[in-house]
């Protein structure tokens, strides 16, 4: 007997769950394929490949003459790929091979390492040489990217005006920050294919943007005069127990900053910014703090009131000692009465009502007008970060407290009432002596792009403030100050100056207290004036005044600076010992 | 038993061969050839040794495909009746291996599912399907050639039993589908009644809440959540889902050409010559490949209903229809699990994924296949 085959028709059953099968298959194929295809293509050139970041070079930072303040040099960063190191029998034998490069310990990169699949920043700013010993071993999931670090052969000099970079190669303050856009160039980034590991494959990667390094920059710093600046304004500090203070030094024909120390300052060498007081330092006070420049501002009230023709040097008044406004009586620093006086010995002897009586002649319009022509009440624009604007009572002021009264301008005459920038008050006394135009304080005298051409930055100037005669005037006037007709340590031994002391109390919410600063502005030759420098001394505890204790440190700095400078020795400069 | 394969009709070497289906070797040969290809392309940046070598998986491949092949030729002038009438044996030879795998097997990814055998691998499953399917043509023929009575039902069901279990505690779910879906397409064909079908799919969907929580491995339970959302876990589980994905999506309309797929030749892909292969295969050739390969299997399909349906007697037939399940539900599974439609199970793709013991076993069931054309007609003239 034999069984005959069923029916076809129940055959077709399976095929027909087998054809429904294909069915979904093919629709699926054709979802993926063919419909979805860009998304699916899109992941794996996504997957595949990876981009990183080359720093550009930073640039450098150049002192006038072209020696180095601060550099970037090329170190790696060593990343490990975390995804490698999963088995242990790999991450154990590498850990152990780069901790002896990185002279770390195996055990702790490895806890670095652990449970993470991504790239792991194992060390930062691993010096060059070594990296190239790391890349030669091929130790596996190690990968090196190129990194820089910033030094700075001069050590601690200028590092106030440098500032510092963070770890990124950004800027945080000084000079790096200022500039940090044309230091920093531009990044490059390299797109490359990579495997499972993360590793770039061989042959498969391309640079797609090359990195424009950054700009060199040249400074109007020069590096002796800045040490010098440092070093005297240290001693000084130290001599006279100040809390700190300041020295500008600056060509006062096209406002180049030769040397800008503060104190207390930026340094390097003991630099911990997890110390808060430390991060005080990152600004430069030079710049940033406000005083009250006492006897320093007669000089403007002066040239104020001679470019406007209302007094001359000879212009003589009575000194009576004091002055009567309402019911404030202004009186000399000293309290003495000096009788008849000359605008000349006004400044000599430093006389606040010679000041005021000056100022009354001119009128508050007119005095305010040329405050702001000297660049009083804004920044002067210098090329450092967190510049103050200072503060200058007007009686269009609103909201001011107390209310502006007369007072505020007899005050403001002999630099109350005024509170200044130590840059802002030296170039609107360079401004005084320089032939009468405001010349705009800069840190940076040209530029070098990447090809290694040098773009000099021309002075700016901000506009004329006095006329050339009565530039000429104030420097002969000042003269007198630095020099009454004997020897006096405010002079310098080889070159004629002239300048203005400057005493003020700091002023606190009650008035002032006894608190003082004691500043002293001069330049030399007074013929044709090559520096100007402003030595400025914080609450100096022996209560020293200006003309005592901050004009032979700035006599001493002019002697040495333009020596230095190769300027010749005036034939009628007095020969004076200090 | 109606044991009639009598004197006269097996007389000479060359008889039944104008009957051979070449369709059907050409069809197997191409995947075979396709397969090569694909396991050349997934292989030659990792094989480094001579190329005529056991060792190179080309090469190995291809000794298998011709091993199979002969192997083929052999069963098919073989009658298929000495193998239903063996069947019962060849069962339980299966059955005893695939416990003997339990206790001393060779375990990979995670499961236990060869014998060594030095150069080579025994995977006593894909043995234990071919008599599975035997000993289930043979059972209903000699139960009066039908599955209408509930008792010849189960019993039915008992044959098959054994080997869903024991091959679902290696564990290959995989495996253990194929066998339920063969059981199924068998007991379709031999006239099962829609009734009982309904009580037994009731009884098994009250029991598999019982079975996903005791029986499932975690491995399992996992695969099958990263093909809910793959994402879930990236980096394990999940990745061989999404990177086959990836592979499959990103071939587009050609491929990127053979031995040039990223996903591939970078190592993203794993196992990617062996239950990947597709997608490997879907990622270098496209969806043209897609469709080449796809239309070798629909016409092996239609090949082997052909052959159930010219199939002489009630056992060919079913065992015909057996082994068309055992091929194209291994394969669209196979295919399933490249285009994230189905839990990683670890079927390979027959005739084309790297691997002996799949390959040989194919051929040897395409061997039983052709031995059921090549005697049709014989019983029709009676």
């Amino acid at each position: 007997m034999t069984q005959r085959g069923h029916g076809t028709r129940r055959v077709w059953l399976p095929a027909a769950f087998l054809g429904a099968f294909a069915l979904v298959i093919l629709g699926r194929l054709v979802q993926l394929q063919v419909l979805q295809h860009d998304a699916y293509a899109r992941q794996t050139r996504e997957e595949q490949t990876a981009d990183s970041t080359f720093y550009a070079r930073r640039g450098s930072i150049l002192d006038r003459n072209g020696n180095v303040l601060a550099a970037s040099v090329d170190t790696w960063n060593v990343y490990i790929s975390g995804r490698t190191w999963r088995a242990p029998e790999r991450s154990g034998p590498a850990s152990d091979q780069l901790a002896k490069f990185l002279r770390m310990d195996p055990a702790a990169i490895r806890a670095m390492v652990a449970n993470k699949n991504g790239d792991v920043l194992i060390a930062r700013d691993v010096d060059y040489e070594t990296g190239h010993a790391i890349a030669a071993a091929e130790i596996p999931g190690v990968v090196l990217l190129p990194d820089s670090k910033r030094v700075n052969p001069e050590g601690d000099v200028g590092a106030s005006v440098l500032g510092l970079t963070g770890l990124d190669n950004t800027g945080l303050a000084g000079i790096e920050l200022s500039h940090n856009g044309d230091l920093l160039g531009k990044p490059g980034k390299a797109v490359y294919e990579r495997d499972t590991t993360g590793d770039p494959i061989p042959f498969g990667r391309s640079v797609v943007e090359e990195p424009r390094p950054g700009t060199d920059l040249v400074l109007t710093i020069d590096r002796y005069l800045q040490q010098m600046a440092e070093q005297k304004l240290d001693a000084a500090v130290k001599e006279h127990r100040a809390q700190g203070g300041s020295v500008i030094m600056m060509d006062p024909h096209t406002g180049e900053i030769l040397a800008l120390a503060s104190s207390p300052g930026l340094k390097y060498s003991s630099l911990d910014l997890s110390d808060k007081k430390q991060v005080e330092l990152l600004k430069n006070r030079a710049v940033t703090d406000l005083y009250e420049p006492g006897s320093v501002m007669k000089v403007v009230t002066a040239a104020a009131a001679i470019d406007q023709g209302v007094v001359t040097p000879d212009t003589s008044y009575v000194d009576t000692g004091e002055i009567r406004l309402y019911d404030v009586t202004i009186k000399n620093w000293d309290d003495r009465v000096y009788g008849t006086q000359t605008m000349t010995g006004v400044l000599q002897n430093s006389i606040n009502t010679g000041a005021v009586f000056m100022v009354e002649k001119l009128g508050q319009p007119l005095f305010h007008k040329y405050l702001d022509a000297f660049g009083f009440g804004r920044t002067t624009g210098i090329d450092l970060s967190g510049e103050a604007e200072g503060i200058i009572r007007k009686p269009e002021d609103e909201h001011l407290e107390p209310p502006w009264s007369p007072v505020d301008l007899a005050t403001q005459s002999f630099g109350q009432s005024i509170s200044v920038t130590p840059i802002q008050m030296l170039s609107a006394i360079a401004a005084c002596i320089n032939g009468g135009m405001l010349m705009k304080p800069h840190l940076v005298r040209a530029t070098i792009d990447e090809h290694g051409v040098r773009h000099d930055i021309a002075p700016t100037a901000e506009g004329r403030a006095i006329s050339a005669e009565t530039s000429a005037t104030i420097r002969m006037m000042l003269e007198k100050v630095v020099n009454p007709g004997w020897p006096d340590p405010m002079q310098p031994r080889n070159y004629t100056a002239g300048g203005k002391s400057g005493t003020a109390n700091v002023p606190v919410a009650s008035g002032y207290d006894d608190r003082q600063i004691a500043s002293f502005v001069e330049f030399a030759p007074t013929d044709d004036p090559k520096l100007i420098v402003l030595v400025k001394l914080d609450q100096n505890q022996d209560l020293l005044t200006g003309r005592v204790a901050a004009a032979p440190v700035a006599a001493a700095i002019l002697d040495d600076a333009l020596n230095y400078l190769n300027v010749l020795p005036s034939a009628d400069a007095k020969q004076v010992r200090r | 038993m109606a044991t009639t394969f009598g004197p006269g009709r097996q007389g000479g070497v060359f008889r039944g061969w104008d009957r051979f289906d070449y369709v059907l070797v050409l069809c197997a040969v191409g995947l075979v050839v396709f397969g090569l290809l694909l396991i050349y392309s997934g292989t030659y940046r990792t094989y480094e040794g001579p190329p005529a070598s056991f060792s190179n998986p080309v090469t190995k491949q291809a000794i298998f495909a011709i091993f199979g092949i002969a192997m083929m030729l052999a069963v098919s002038k073989l009658d298929y009746h000495y193998l239903t009438h063996y069947s019962v044996v060849l069962w339980g030879i299966s059955i005893l291996s695939l416990v003997a795998i339990l206790l001393m097997g060779h375990s990979a990814y995670g499961s236990t599912r060869w014998f060594n055998l030095g150069p080579i691998q025994i995977q006593p499953s894909e043995f234990a399907k071919l008599a599975t399917i035997l000993l289930l043509a043979n059972f209903f023929s000699e139960h009066g050639g039908d599955a209408k009575d509930l008792r010849t039902l189960l019993m039915s069901l008992a044959i098959v039993a054994p080997c869903v279990g024991l091959v679902f505690i290696q564990p290959d779910l995989g495996t253990s589908i194929v066998f339920m879906a063969i059981w199924l397409g068998v007991v379709l064909v031999a006239g099962v009644s829609r009734r009982h079908l309904f009580i037994l799919a009731a009884v098994g969907l009250a029991v598999l809440p019982f079975v996903w929580t005791f029986a499932v491995a975690d491995y399992q339970i996992e695969r099958i959540s990263v093909l809910v959302d793959p994402e879930e876990d990236p980096l394990d589980a999940g990745y061989n889902v999404i990177q086959a994905q990836i592979a499959v999506g990103s071939g587009q309309l050609t491929g990127k050409g053979l031995t040039n797929g990223e996903q591939t030749q970078l190592g993203y892909l794993r196992v990617a010559t062996k239950d990947f292969i597709f997608s490997l295969q879907a990622e270098e050739l496209g969806f043209v490949g897609s469709m080449v390969l796809f239309g070798l299997f629909i016409v092996l399909l239609m090949r082997g209903i052909r052959a159930a349906q010219i199939a002489g007697d009630i056992s060919g037939q079913l065992v015909a229809v057996g082994i068309v399940i055992l091929i194209l539900m291994q394969a669209f599974i196979n295919i399933a699990v490249n285009l994230s439609l189905f839990p990683v199970t670890g079927i390979p793709l027959p005739l084309v994924s790297q691997g002996g013991s799949s390959l040989v076993s194919i051929f040897v069931s395409l061997g039983v296949l052709q031995s059921i054309i090549m005697r049709h007609r014989a019983y029709r003239q009676t």
